[in-house]
């Protein structure tokens, strides 16, 4: 068994999935998944490896785990893509290697509170194998690139497949 | 990537069916002139998850991580219209 820690792409509070008002994330169209409604405007990479999408609005990021090539995504609040990159400060570009931990973008919560949209931010596996095993933390509360929100288990010898 | 939007606009209905079209990250965010002549079971084909979400004139697809990727080969076609 393979287990992979995810980290808190941002801090504040932790939502269920099924929460998110948005019919794509709540249903898990796209995988499993949690969310994290923040309260400080800074968003980090939740795994080492791949900084494999960056959104040129600078409002979502996907990840490939180095290991394992599981995909996490982040997406902060939603249908900011309608922002059109206002409020969102990039400090990372598609393509590099990146840390756990490490800022990927800085947001502004008022400007996306002032654009009439939810900061709520699904955070996501898509293209995850359906034998993997996904457990969301159980805590109310995390802190960015500190605190492990969700872990993954792959069984062994199997990895996810590329996109 | 150009086939696959290429695929993509003739499933929305064709270049003249599509008012607009942007690629958010996970989905593919647009205008259409006529809904009815979106292509669903195309769309499935093409890789799209569950069922285009169709309101009024709007329409979103959902693609994968790619989208944006797609979105923009996608207008690049259009624009060469």
């Amino acid at each position: 068994m393979t287990r992979i820690d995810v980290l808190a792409p941002m801090s504040g509070s932790v939502v269920p999935i099924e929460e998110v008002p948005d019919p794509v994330f709540a249903e898990r169209m796209l995988g499993d998944g949690v969310a994290v409604d923040p309260v400080e405007g800074v968003g980090v990479a939740p795994v080492s490896g791949r900084l494999v999408v960056f959104h040129s609005a600078g409002h979502a990021f996907a990840v490939e785990e180095a290991t394992t090539g599981v995909a996490v995504l982040v997406h902060v609040g939603l249908d900011t893509v309608e922002m059109h990159g206002e409020g969102f400060e990039r400090l990372a570009e598609a393509g590099q290697d990146v840390t756990a931990g490490q800022e990927i973008v800085r947001f502004d919560l008022a400007a996306i509170e002032a654009a009439g949209h939810a900061a709520r931010s699904p955070i996501v596996l898509p293209q995850l194998e359906p034998s993997a095993r996904v457990t969301v933390t159980g805590a109310d509360r995390v802190q960015a690139g500190r605190d492990v929100i969700l872990s993954v288990e792959l069984p062994d010898g199997e990895r996810a497949p590329s996109a | 990537m150009e086939d696959k939007a290429r695929a993509y606009i003739e499933a929305l209905g064709g270049a003249e069916n599509i008012k607009d079209i942007e690629g958010c990250i996970t989905r593919l965010r647009g205008t259409v002139v006529d809904p009815s002549k979106i292509n669903a079971q195309q769309l499935t084909r093409l890789g799209a998850i569950g069922r285009p979400i169709v309101i009024g004139k709007g329409v979103q697809v959902v693609v994968g991580t790619y989208a944006e990727l797609i979105g923009s080969a996608m207008n690049d076609i259009l624009k060469q219209r």
